[in-house]
This record gives C-alpha cells, sequence and structure tokens, in this order.
C-alpha cells in the first residue's frame, strides 16, 4: 500500500486514552491519511473515526503560525527572540517581586510524558516552585487516588488483552463505544463470544445490548450500588477466603458496613432491582477471572474518589486483581492523562508518584538539576484560581489547556486570568483563555512532535513526527527548553529521547524505560533497568507496606444536587463518538459533518409529561443557568434523567453544572445536575447570558 | 442400456443426482443445452466462492457466444469449477458439459483439439504476452 | 503438532490451519478473502495449495493441520486452479486493480496480465455521501472483508452482501449509504478492502492525479 505515498510513519494517536498505534501516511507533503498499526497492542489494527479521520484540524487556517504579544488592546505577531525575551522578563521581574510561588505552571494531558516532564522541570527547576498541575485534575484524580490507597500505584492493574482473558467484566459509570471507542469493539467482541458483561448506567448504553445485565441506576449512587454488590457477596459466600486472608487488610470493616447494604435497600437508592443486584454479584463474583471497568460516571462525583475504593473493595472480596483477566481497568479520558501526571507535572509529586515531601526524592532531583527546593507541595488548578483572584499568584505559564473553556466555575477562571500580571500560552489555536494572554506561543499537535504517550494500561508509546508544525510554529520540547534556557536553566537535552533517559535514571520503577526499548511493541511501567515490563500489576504482592491492599469501608452519601419540585430531572452529561471534548480538534474535520450538532436525550415517559415532542427545542435550566436544544426522545435513558454532551461550545451544556467536586481530589462533578426542562413554546422570555462560557470536562 | 444405478451410472460418467431422467431426441440443439446449463448454472450461483460466481458466467458466455468454443479453454475453466468451488454447484456444474464435450464435440463446435496428456501447456500459467500469441480462442 | 510446509517442518497448535503453518514457515500463500483479524471465510479459493494424499487441491485458509501432514504451496494444480480464479476476479473489473491494492499485489504474483476474458463487466456505481468513506461498488469482488471487518472488528453491523452469483456485491444499511446506517465511521472496511471497492475519498482524489499516465486505463 506504501507506493502511493511518499512516507509512512507509525505513531500513537493523540485522542483518547486507549493508545492506538497508527500509520500516518505523507503524499504531497502532507499527512493524506492514517491507518490503523497492525502491531498496535491496543488496537490490533483497528481504530476509531476520530484517530483515523480526524486528522485536518493539524492543517487548519486557524493553526497558530507565529508567537503573538499583546500590544495596546490586541496581539500583533513577533519573533521567537522577542516573544521568549519578553517571557523571561516577566518571569524574571516576578519572581524578583513576589518571589517564585507567585508563577504557576499548567502540564497538558494532551502532550507527551517528555513535553510534561520538561513543564515540570521549567517549573521547579528555571522558576523554583511546585505550583505545576495538570487537566487530570478535573477527570481521573479519583482513580490515581483510590488505586494508591486500595493498592499503592496509579494505573490500571491489567491490560486491555485481559478483557478477552475475562469470564465476566463489570461495567460502570462508562461507554466505550463512543468514549473509547476501540476498547469498547474489544468489549463487544469478546461479549458477542461469550464474555458476561454486566453494565451499570443511567443511559441503557449501546454494550448494554451485548451484556447479560443491565443495571439502569440514579446518577450519583454508585456507592450504594458497589456496596450492595459487596453484600451479596459475602451474603452468599462468595468471597475469596484465602485471597482476602493473606493478600489484604480491613476486611472485617468493609464486611461490618455492607451488611445494612441488603438489595432491597440498594433498590431503593440506586432504582436497580433487588434481584439484578443479585445476579450481577454473582455473575461477577463467580466467574472465575473478572474485570471492572469504570470512567469518569464513578469519578466525576462528590464522592468519585470513594467510589473507586469501593469498585476496589469488590475484586479485592472476590481475588480478582493481579491475574490474567482479573483486571480493574479505568478507561482514562485524554491520550496521555496518565502519563501527564506519572511524570510529575502535579504540585506534590515527582515522577511516579513520588511526594515532593520525599527529602530523599526532592534531593536527589537537586543534585541532578543543580538547584535548590521547597519540602512543600505546591497549588493545586482550583488553588491557582484563587490565588490569582486574592492576588499572591501574578503569573502563569498555560500549556495546552484551554482553562477558560474546560474548568468549572468558569467566571472565576476568567477573573483570575484577568487578574494575572502575565499570562503565557502555549496553544496550537487561539482559544478562550489565549485571549487573557501576554504572550502566545505557537505550538504542535501530536503528529508533528516526538515523544511518548502512556496508554490507560500504563503502556508508554512512541510518538514520531509525521508532519512539520506549520509556519514558525515549534514543538513544545523545542519552546519550554529554550524558555528554561533563557530563565538561566538549560536543561541540556538535545532530543527528548534524552529526557526520556534522565527519567529513566533519576525513577526506579521506570529505570529500564528508553525510546529504543519502547520500539514498536511499548513498555507497561514499572520497568525494570533490564527492560522487563509489566503488564499485570500485583501478581504476588501490593504495593503497600506489608504487600497488602486496602479495604475500604465507605459508606453511600447523596450526591451534591438532589432533584426537587423546581428541577424535577436530573442532567447527566458525556461524550460522543464522534466528537472529543470541546470538539477544538473534532470540529476542524469532517466529523463535524457526521455529528452537526447536539440534542438532550428525554424518556418518552418524561417527554410526555413535560409536553416534548422528538426534535422539539427545549429549555434546559439548573440551579446555575439555562441552555437551549433540541430534545430527542429514547428509551435509552432512564426515566427522570436527561443526558447531553459537551462537545459544542455553542449549546454550553457547562453552564448548569455547579461547584460541587470530589471531596479528595477536587475533580468536579460533572455527572449529576438537577434540571428542569421545558419545551421552548412554553419558555418564558430568559435571554442567554450575555457572556456565557461554557465549562468543559478536560478529562 | 445403461441400469439406472449409482455405479452403473458413475461407470458412464453420469450420476444419479436427484433421480430425475432428462430425454433429449436427436434433433437437440447440444450446444443450446450447454448454454441454457450454465445460464441455468450461472443462475443459480450463490455468488459466495470466486470460481464458481463468475467462472459459470464465463462459461455460459463462452458457450453462448457465436463462433467456434475454444476447448482447453472451456476444459481448463471447468477444471476451475471443479478443484476451486467451495460447494457441489460450483464443482457438479461442469459434469454435464463434459459429458457434451466427450460426446458431441462437434455440435458443441469446439476448437482448439484434445489437451496434450502430459506436461499441458497450460494457458493460465502463461504470461499475458506469451498467450496472445497462440490463443487464438476468442479474440 | 508438526507438518511441513514445502519441505520445512514447523510446529503448529491444534486448530491451527494450513495457512497459519505455511505463514510459520515463512512460505507465502497469496488470498484474497483471508484477513487474520478476521474468521477465515474460504470463498475466494485463491489460497489453493496441494496436501500430500489429497485428491485435488484444498483451500489453506479452511483446512485445519493434522499431524504429519505435508503440504506443497506452489503445488501446480494449486496454482493453476488460483491463477485461473484469480483471472476470473480481474475479468469483472472494468479497469486493473490500482496497483496499492492487495489484489494487483496477488495478481502481479501469480502472474496475471490483462484478462482474456471478454464478457460482462461490472459496471460504475459510486456513493461518496459520506464525507471519509467513498464506495466504489464497480470494484468489489464480493470477498465480504468489509462486511466481516464491520461485523467482528468493529461490531456495527453496518455492511451486509447483497445480490448473488455475478450480480453479488455489498451494501451499507439498507442501501442508504454509511450515514445513514449504523455505521460508526471506523474504516474497519476501507482498511480491510483488497481492491479500494471500500477507501478514503481523499485518497481518491489524490490518485486520480497519478494514474493519468499512458497505459493506465484499459
Amino acid at each position: 500500500m506504501s507506493e502511493r505515498f511518499e512516507a509512512t510513519t507509525t505513531t500513537t494517536c493523540g485522542y483518547c486514552g486507549v493508545g492506538c498505534r497508527l500509520e500516518a501516511h505523507r503524499a504531497d507533503g502532507r499527512i493524506v491519511s492514517i491507518s490503523p498499526a497492525m502491531d498496535g497492542p491496543a488496537n490490533k489494527g483497528h481504530t476509531c473515526v476520530k484517530g483515523r479521520f480526524a486528522h485536518q484540524f493539524a492543517r487548519s487556517r486557524d493553526r497558530l503560525t507565529a508567537p503573538l504579544v499583546r500590544e495596546s488592546g490586541g496581539f500583533r505577531i513577533a519573533s521567537w527572540e522577542e516573544a521568549i525575551a519578553r517571557v523571561t522578563e516577566a518571569f524574571t521581574r516576578i519572581k524578583a517581586e513576589h518571589g517564585p510561588d507567585a508563577i504557576a505552571g499548567l502540564a497538558s494531558s494532551r502532550a507527551t510524558n517528555e513535553d510534561c516532564y520538561v513543564m515540570q522541570r521549567l517549573m521547579r527547576a528555571a522558576i523554583g516552585t511546585h505550583n505545576i498541575d495538570n487537566c487530570s485534575r478535573v477527570c481521573h484524580s479519583p482513580t490515581s487516588f483510590a488505586l494508591r490507597k486500595a493498592f499503592g500505584l496509579s494505573g490500571a492493574t491489567g491490560s486491555f488483552d485481559d478483557i478477552e482473558a475475562a469470564d465476566a467484566a463489570l461495567l460502570i459509570g462508562v461507554n466505550p463505544t463512543q468514549g473509547h471507542p476501540v476498547v469498547g469493539a474489544r468489549i463487544k467482541q469478546a461479549a458477542i463470544r461469550g464474555l458476561k458483561l454486566v453494565t451499570a448506567d443511567p443511559r441503557r448504553i449501546e454494550l448494554a445490548d451485548y451484556g447479560q445485565l443491565h443495571l439502569g441506576i440514579r446518577p450519583g449512587t454508585n456507592a450504594a450500588l458497589l456496596n450492595g454488590l459487596a453484600h451479596v457477596v459475602i451474603r452468599d459466600g462468595l468471597v475469596d477466603r484465602d485471597f482476602v486472608e493473606k493478600r489484604t487488610e480491613g476486611y472485617d470493616a468493609v464486611a461490618e458496613l455492607v451488611a445494612a447494604y441488603t438489595p432491597e435497600n440498594v433498590e431503593e437508592i440506586t432504582g436497580a432491582p433487588a434481584a439484578g443486584i443479585e445476579r450481577a454479584a454473582h455473575l461477577y463474583a463467580e466467574a472465575e477471572r473478572a474485570c471492572i471497568l469504570w470512567g469518569l460516571g464513578v469519578t466525576e462525583h462528590l464522592y468519585g474518589s470513594e467510589c473507586v475504593q469501593l469498585i476496589c473493595n469488590l475484586a479485592l472480596l472476590t481475588g480478582n486483581v493481579g491475574r490474567p483477566g482479573a483486571a480493574l481497568l479505568p478507561l482514562r479520558g485524554q491520550n496521555n492523562v496518565q502519563g501527564s501526571s506519572d511524570h510529575g507535572a502535579l504540585p506534590d509529586t515527582f515522577t511516579d508518584y513520588r511526594p515532593v515531601t520525599d527529602d530523599a526524592v526532592t534531593s536527589a532531583f537537586e543534585e541532578r538539576w543543580g538547584v535548590t527546593m521547597k519540602r512543600e507541595r505546591g497549588m493545586k488548578i482550583p488553588e491557582m484560581f484563587d490565588a490569582a483572584v486574592d492576588g499572591s499568584l501574578k503569573a502563569m505559564y498555560i500549556f495546552g489547556e484551554d482553562v477558560a473553556q474546560t474548568d468549572p466555575d468558569t467566571t472565576h477562571v476568567i477573573q483570575a486570568l484577568e487578574s494575572l500580571d502575565f499570562l503565557v500560552c502555549q496553544d496550537i489555536f487561539e482559544t478562550e483563555t489565549t485571549k487573557y494572554a501576554d504572550v502566545i506561543l505557537p505550538a504542535s499537535a501530536f503528529l508533528e512532535k516526538t515523544g511518548t504517550f502512556t496508554n490507560a494500561e500504563r503502556r508508554l508509546q512512541l510518538v514520531s513526527a509525521s508532519a512539520e508544525p506549520p509556519g514558525a510554529a515549534r514543538t513544545d520540547f523545542e519552546i519550554l527548553t529554550t524558555v528554561s534556557r533563557a530563565l538561566g536553566h538549560d536543561m541540556g537535552y538535545e532530543t527528548p529521547s534524552d529526557v526520556m533517559d534522565e527519567i529513566a535514571e533519576m525513577t526506579p520503577r521506570y529505570a529500564g524505560i528508553s525510546h529504543e526499548r519502547i520500539g514498536r511493541a511499548g513498555l507497561q511501567w514499572p520497568v525494570a533497568p533490564d527492560g522487563t515490563d509489566t503488564p499485570i500489576l500485583y501478581t504476588d504482592r501490593f504495593e503497600l507496606p506489608g504487600g497488602r491492599a486496602h479495604f475500604a469501608p465507605l459508606p453511600y452519601k447523596p450526591p451534591g444536587d438532589q432533584a426537587d419540585a423546581e428541577f424535577p430531572l436530573i442532567l447527566v452529561t458525556g461524550r460522543r463518538l464522534e466528537h472529543y471534548n470541546a470538539g477544538t480538534m473534532t470540529r476542524r474535520t469532517g466529523n463535524l459533518e457526521l455529528m452537526s450538532s447536539d440534542w438532550l436525550e428525554v424518556h418518552p415517559a418524561d417527554a410526555a409529561a413535560l409536553g416534548v415532542a422528538d426534535g422539539q427545542e427545549v429549555a434546559v435550566r439548573s440551579r446555575r443557568g439555562m441552555i437551549r436544544l433540541p430534545a430527542r426522545v429514547t428509551e435509552r435513558i432512564e426515566e427522570g434523567h436527561v443526558f447531553t454532551a459537551f462537545h459544542f461550545p455553542e449549546v454550553r451544556t457547562n453552564l448548569l453544572i455547579g461547584p460541587s467536586a470530589d471531596v479528595n481530589t477536587s475533580c468536579p462533578e460533572y455527572k449529576v445536575v438537577a434540571v428542569s426542562v421545558q419545551p421552548i413554546g412554553a419558555e418564558r422570555s430568559a435571554p442567554a447570558p450575555a457572556r456565557a462560557e461554557p465549562m468543559v470536562p478536560a478529562d | 442400456d445403461t441400469p439406472f444405478d449409482f455405479d452403473e451410472l458413475a461407470a458412464e460418467g453420469c450420476m444419479v443426482g436427484h433421480g430425475g431422467i432428462l430425454a433429449f431426441d436427436e434433433r437437440t440443439d447440444m450446444r443450446a443445452l450447454a448454454s441454457h446449463l450454465l445460464e441455468f448454472g450461472a443462475h443459480e450461483s450463490c455468488g459466495k466462492c470466486f470460481p464458481c460466481r463468475i467462472g459459470l458466467k464465463r462459461a455460459f458466455e463462452m458457450v453462448d457466444s457465436p463462433g467456434p468454443v475454444d476447448r482447453p479453454r472451456l476444459e481448463a475453466l471447468l477444471e476451475t469449477l471443479e478443484l476451486g468451488s467451495l460447494c457441489a454447484h460450483g464443482g457438479g456444474m461442469p459434469a454435464p458439459i463434459r459429458s457434451l464435450i466427450e460426446h458431441f464435440p462437434d455440435e458443441l463446435g469446439l476448437s482448439g483439439g484434445e489437451l496434450p496428456t502430459e506436461e499441458p501447456e497450460d494457458p493460465y500459467s502463461r504470461r499475458p504476452e506469451e498467450r496472445r500469441e497462440d490463443d487464438p480462442g476468442d479474440r | 503438532m508438526r507438518v511441513e510446509v514445502d519441505g520445512r517442518g514447523v510446529e503448529v497448535e491444534p486448530g491451527a490451519t494450513i495457512l497459519d503453518a505455511a505463514t510459520a514457515a515463512g512460505s507465502y500463500v497469496p488470498t484474497l478473502c483471508f484477513d487474520e483479524r478476521m474468521a477465515p471465510f474460504g470463498a475466494c479459493r485463491v489460497c489453493m495449495v496441494g496436501m500430500e494424499g489429497a485428491d485435488a487441491p484444498v483451500a489453506a485458509c479452511t483446512t485445519l493441520c493434522r499431524e504429519d501432514m505435508r503440504v506443497t504451496t506452489d503445488e501446480a494444480t494449486a496454482r493453476r486452479i488460483a491463477a485461473a480464479t484469480v483471472e476470473l476476479v480481474l475479468s469483472e473489473l472494468p479497469e486493473p486493480p490500482a496497483p496499492h491494492t492487495e489484489l494487483a499485489r496477488v495478481a502481479d504474483f501469480l502472474e496475471i496480465g490483462e484478462p482474456r476474458w471478454q464478457g460482462e463487466r461490472r459496471r460504475p456505481s459510486h456513493d461518496r455521501r459520506h464525507p471519509y468513506l467513498a464506495l466504489q461498488h464497480e470494484l468489489c469482488i464480493s470477498c465480504g472483508r468489509c462486511v466481516r471487518a464491520c461485523d467482528e472488528i468493529q461490531g456495527a453491523f453496518a455492511l451486509t452482501a447483497t445480490g448473488r452469483g455475478f450480480g453479488s456485491g455489498i451494501t451499507a444499511g439498507l442501501d442508504s449509504g454509511f450515514t445513514n446506517s449504523t455505521c460508526v465511521s471506523c474504516g474497519a472496511c476501507a482498511d480491510t478492502c483488497p481492491t479500494d471497492a471500500i477507501t478514503e475519498g481523499s485518497l481518491l482524489e489524490l490518485a486520480s492525479a497519478y494514474t493519468e499516465e499512458p497505459g493506465g486505463g484499459v
């Protein structure tokens, strides 16, 4: 097939966390086609409408092709020298006047591991602050928190191959055929071939049609369901006694707690029938090998991190961890949401989640980089915005993230950005956030850079440039290292591969990682010095003191928002197949032709009660705001709930969403919002907000 | 003068099939019969395997079009059907045609004589430029 | 178990096909309807090989290995049948397959040039309603790979085999095109298609520029 093309480059997809390996084909000096790599470990010769087709955005006329600097209320094109001089001058001045902690940086979960590592080194070593975070804050930070508490490490316990090896799988709060299409296809095929699938979601997701059982639960009641499943497992003698005794701690407290979660009580809370809860528990616990997969339907809640701990409980009760076909697989939202956090773009940890409070770790980095650093953690994203508003944070370096569009409480975010003395943005397009910048640096898309992404299986895979950045745009690696050098901290890297060598040198669990070793097959961390990687974690011990996993006795607590007389329906938001997050990329491709607008899914009974016809325009109100969009009447959504996606800024779905967030990790509660729905004819003349900024979860 | 029995018919290169007997008198146009059989066969082909799906159509076209029928090509095509087809439809359709070739070569308007018995000069294994020279059949 | 392919012994798992064994032994067997990501189909009859003790060639993709089986991939009769079949396939098409296609490669391997059959050919019929996927029905050879990729890789069940005999083909949805079917635009059909009957529309525009050369058409 190669004759048609001048060159073909194997790289890794920059959309979701599945990590499809792709072949990018060039002709006429540009990428003309992308096809799946037949040997991709996660995609095995398959990919989806985004990875395969949605690459035109990289050649869009809207791409930033030259540095821009603010001048008399607008922007003008500047040379790289001038743009970087402005950044250096501002950071140096602010650091001298207010100290390094008056500056903060955001790394991007869309960027490579090397870019994220260089970004955190820039903040920590060149500027001297731990004020560095990334957008996993708003999606799977609860997963990371809980997995570390229960098992020790922040990542899936197994691999996607465990799906095919499993006899049963429980899917909770995740819709893979839309959000993670290639894994969705793998699950569907496995189910067709006999995998016993149980789905639990407020929507009857497509995979429910291929499963043994679907539990239509009320949003925000995952904890009750999970404790109910644990109750049945214990009540009916399905506990793996040997595993619990030898490898876990804290069983008794959980057994005591879940005693009250009888199927009948849980039916009361969740709306799922008691018999279904019993059957689901048996399907999962009686399988020799069973997996649990979850997504943002578990994490983006007030108690999201606790729900992930309850998922871990279920796996521990039945010994379904650390064996082939018995994995816990969080489906990570963005291509590198795993890797950006693994590689230290967090305010409290260096690589491999080793805390800055650990003197030995910080000392080692001080020695390596020739700097001194504090032993106290820096600011998380929400704290940065608070500090900007109160005046203690003066400058930000935002790399590959549109916070004014994607973070909750948008008004507050914009106020924060406006309060800053100095803002530098590094991106591929002008965004809502760059409007507030003083300097905009034109960066590169994933097809234009070299490095690695880490997928949802903890697998590092190579990213190889198959196109040049447009115009004067540069790779993020080049920009960040240049800025660091200008600030007086020369990192000494020539290529991203040198960065990975340093990471491996500084991080025992990544010791054997190098670009050369990653090759075409990838490497799943931990990687031993000899290059042996780890497809399955915890085969004989957990990474906690004593090697034992920890049960967590956590009760169900109601979500942050509740339906009432004024707002009688619950809104759930999520993804659709054709688009991706705020649509920055997919809306600049033919995918817009496949799906050009959004709709609100309404159950037929609710539609009848509200007098809403299929296709009719409706007004959706929450305690926070109002949006309009057409309704689609469907039995895919449970009665009493409505659903829409968040890909279309003009719909402004996230105007409806409040400030509620996960108790442990500040991950916003995007999944439970009480709303009212009215046909547009019956709506009083409520003008759309003058300045309406959508808040989109940037998972 | 042949008993209607499996072995006896098989010895004559024939078969019992569904048990029916079609009688043709001496005025029957055997080429038209071959054409009819192949048209029927092509029509009944399910289309899954390639030899049957295309081969029966081509065999019909060969016999149905005016002019002499290139016997080596027809027999090579029948072999492809016999050995290549997925089921007994494509594999069995050549049987009556072979019988017609054997018993009514002149009425079928065959040309090109017998296939050599040893070291067959197989037209399919030759390069196209070679084929054209010594393959006047339907060109 | 142990089998011998072209004189080379290989170990294969029970349930392996002759094609698996040939691949393991490093012997190339041409195929048109086979894709390793999907179950064998046995339709194209191009993977015919000689098997010791068998009175006729067998299809390598659907014949299971047996202990001590001896296989010759380039056995004369088998290759004759395979080549004749591919020539028949080429005779259906209104134009020779594009050089990058799997069909062109198989035809090249079996040294088949312009087909000698002068009968009916498939008539051009294009569907360009989808933003990415283009259907060119006249190039369809009914190998069923797209239908099976849609079923067995993606699970969208959007493509269907239609017609029978010489009129066989495929259709998206109920002749409603990709966009009005259950298609999820994954492109698995285009990836597996051996002829460009389903391909990426933008590549057709690219190709039209470079096939404009003398002798490019029929």
